[in-house]
């Protein structure tokens, strides 16, 4: 069945590079995906500061557009995630209500949609088994750790982690492209981004906790999912920085920007280039040291191979032919 | 929470919490007694909005050039909504400190500096439109009704 893509406005302009590696990854994985025809902003935060219905009427009218794809959507944006998900569930279990919302709509939405995370989806409709069964490049030596945010993860019986102070599936999905996942505790912890225009000072204190959180657990970048985690924590880095006093330099990744390197995409397929805080020499420092690695332990095995072939060998001939033996190892 | 149960709602209405409070459910995620504190938290927000109280300007700016921007494009074309949340702030020192992002979101080309009308814009018009009303229409109702019944 088709999945019903809905980018949302900030994956069509400020977060074109988590748009595009979700798309290649899609791609990659052989999901067969179209655009919500049509498609109009969710509402996000304001929209249900100021009322109820109209928050829920502007997302049904996507999850109406979508029924002309399928029945499962897919909203990579943390924020539109929620709002989408949170009209799902009230219009879905209370028909009144759905009578209510579709009064306000030009044409009812009478379908029944499920609307996925971009995590939740790759984990639960594409599986850890064959993410790692598509690994090309090895990124063991990139130690990040995973940022959830607020969106992503809370509240756990809306977005199907079995705990909402411990998410686990992007680490789960990192560790299936083999990337070196960090602990840490500020997986959830808010970075301030829904205060960034009007109240500056709140966000640049939240911020600067989460990066230093992610360098003190050994992390050399933090993964997110959502964009507006991404603007905070990449575009407003130097900012935060001169507020504080700090002199942060960690590149924020989208989570499909690391999952398509480890499948084998180019920078360029997942747009490095559009990443503030430059992620590039750390990425490819990375992949080189992988591959250091990677030669040191053939290297040794090598070695180990030789020397028991050598022991083997000093064995089956016995004490009287050790010279040939040393002869034929050199 | 507290407040609401003994009653004291004139009291959570014209607290700062409500209007500090940035929807990063960890209240609900984390209350013990099942309570959904950041929907009480939003609903009291617009009750407190509605009923004209002192709510911060910004807050109000905000949401309106939101919801403005979208009944035009459908879409939130990000540089038109900022222009219309500082114009409506009358704060220039504001509008200033974000000129440094700007620049670079317009350089990497993640800035859509022409706003473009989306397909679908003349619904989401309509859904505001008719949305506002009932509200207005539902506060009348309850003014009314207020009146009506001096405790």
């Amino acid at each position: 069945m088709t999945l019903a893509y809905y980018p949302g406005c900030s994956l069509g302009h400020s977060s074109v590079e988590f748009d595009r590696s979700t798309r290649k990854v899609l791609d990659v994985l052989a999901v067969e995906y179209k655009d919500v025809p049509e498609w109009t902003c969710c509402g996000s935060t304001p929209a249900h500061m100021m009322d109820h219905l109209l928050a829920m009427s502007l997302a049904a009218r996507n999850l109406r557009q979508a029924t002309e794809i399928g029945d499962e959507l897919l909203a990579p944006c943390a924020s539109c995630y929620q709002r989408e998900k949170n009209a799902e569930i009230e219009i879905h279990r209370n028909d009144a209500f759905r009578a209510e919302v579709n009064e306000i709509l030009d044409s009812p939405y009478m379908g029944w949609v499920t609307v996925y995370a971009l995590p939740e989806y790759l984990l639960k409709r594409v599986g850890e088994e064959k993410i790692a069964g598509r690994v090309k490049i090895d990124l063991s030596q990139l130690k990040v750790v995973p940022y959830y945010g607020c969106l992503l993860a809370r509240p756990s019986e809306m977005t199907g982690e079995a705990n909402d102070e411990q998410p686990m599936m992007m680490d789960r999905l990192l560790r299936a492209a083999g990337v070196d996942v960090k602990w840490w505790n500020y997986k959830t912890e808010c970075c301030g981004a829904s205060v960034g225009m009007p109240k500056v000072e709140i966000q640049r204190r939240l911020t600067g906790k989460v990066l230093q959180q992610a360098v003190t657990a050994g992390a050399e970048a933090i993964v997110v999912c959502c964009p507006l985690c991404h603007v905070n924590l990449d575009l407003k880095q130097p900012q935060t920085n001169r507020f504080l006093g700090t002199d942060y330099e960690v590149p924020i990744l989208y989570l499909t920007q690391v999952l398509g390197l480890a499948l084998g995409l180019s920078a360029d397929d997942v747009m490095l280039k559009k990443n503030l805080v430059d992620p590039e020499p750390l990425i490819k420092r990375a992949i080189a040291e992988a591959a250091a690695v990677k030669r040191e332990e053939e290297r040794k095995a090598a070695e180990k191979a030789a020397k028991t072939a050598a022991r083997e060998a000093k064995v089956v001939a016995g004490t009287g032919e050790e010279g040939e033996a040393t002869e034929a190892e050199s | 929470m507290r407040l609401l149960q003994v009653g004291l709602v004139e009291k959570v209405l014209d607290s700062r919490a409500i209007q500090l409070c940035i929807q990063c459910l960890t209240c609900t995620a984390r209350c013990p007694r099942n309570i959904d504190i950041a929907g009480i938290f939003e609903d009291l927000r617009t009750v407190s909005a509605a009923q004209d109280r002192d709510v911060p300007e910004y807050a109000k700016t905000f949401n309106k050039a939101f919801m403005t921007s979208l009944a035009r494009y459908g879409q939130l074309p990000e540089l038109y909504f900022m222009a219309l949340f500082y114009l409506g702030t009358m704060k220039p020192t504001m509008a200033m400190a974000d000129v440094p992002l700007a620049l670079p979101m317009v350089t990497k080309g993640k800035m859509q500096v022409l706003p473009r009308r989306a397909k679908g814009t003349g619904e989401v018009a309509r859904i505001y439109k008719k949305t506002m009303e009932k509200a207005r229409a539902r506060e009348k109702a309850e003014a009314v009704i207020a009146q009506g019944n001096p405790e």
